[in-house]
């Protein structure tokens, strides 16, 4: 069965690279969210197993990235959250990993970009595949 | 299919614009033609109304919505390697947080002029990846 995935990215251009990867991982992109607000709405009525969140939107409604990833933490603990941050300092990398996110993945995009970020999704969502 | 344009480019000519990063575009290339024809298509779209979202927050004193809409084009520049471009959206985006709004007024002219050069390089890269399809 496919890893089901939802995109939270204030950019439709990012969310298409993000979907387009995503699906070459063989996931199955079941939401999309423009703010951190709506994606958390989206986390609660899709519960997708694997989550990649812009960490540098600006709040909407109140609700930041930092928020809304530690409330979707709360709420499960077994979903797998992405990182995706034009920040590339080590300190606020370390911080979300220690907090539970699986990966952190610095913006601009490229072409190395995603292998890490690949390598990690089948060692969480396929251990034996890998 | 015979090209006798000079101002359009040739199938298979790349040659790297000074607004887009070459590398990046050359990744996005190798991702497929139809993802780089829909990201060009979402950038021709979605550009617009992110500048005049911006205008309008400007004319209301909107800070916040005014610092999403720099943020977004700030992203948007970046997935194309459009640095200029993304740099002037992130002063923009840095003074509407800070509630310098005179500042971003000031901005808005040189975002719109160098995102109409990034416009205009990906319809330049959309042509070329026709033209390559028809030749």
């Amino acid at each position: 069965m496919r890893t089901t995935a939802l995109i939270i990215d204030d950019s439709p251009v990012a969310r298409r690279v993000i979907r387009h990867h995503l699906g070459k991982f063989g996931c199955k992109v079941v939401g999309e969210a423009d703010s951190a607000a709506q994606g958390m709405r989206l986390f609660d009525e899709f519960k997708p197993e694997l989550v990649t969140l812009d960490l540098m939107m600006p709040a909407v409604d109140g609700v930041d990235a930092s928020e809304c990833f530690r409330a979707m933490r709360r709420k499960s603990s077994e979903v797998a959250v992405i990182i995706v941050s034009s920040v590339p300092f080590d300190r606020t990398r370390d911080t979300f990993l220690r907090e539970g996110a699986l990966a952190y993945m610095v913006k601009p995009f490229n072409q190395f970009s995603f292998e890490p970020v690949r390598q990690k999704l089948i060692r969480y969502f396929r251990p034996y595949a890998a | 299919m015979d090209n006798n344009d000079p101002l359009t480019p040739t199938s298979g000519d790349h040659t790297p614009s000074p607004v887009l990063c070459s590398a990046t575009m050359a990744s996005l290339r190798d991702e497929g033609e139809d993802f780089l024809l829909d990201l060009v298509d979402l950038f021709v779209t979605e550009t617009p109304a992110r500048l005049a979202l911006l205008a309008s927050a400007l004319d209301a004193g909107d800070r916040a919505t005014a610092q999403r809409a720099a943020h977004t084009l700030k992203s948007t520049a970046a997935v194309f390697g459009a640095y200029a471009m993304a740099s002037v959206a992130s002063a923009a985006e840095l003074a509407a947080r800070a509630g310098e709004l005179p500042e971003v007024a000031r901005l808005l002219p040189s975002l719109r002029m160098i995102t109409e050069e990034v416009r205009l390089a990906l319809l330049s890269e959309r042509q070329n990846l026709l033209s390559a399809n028809v030749a």
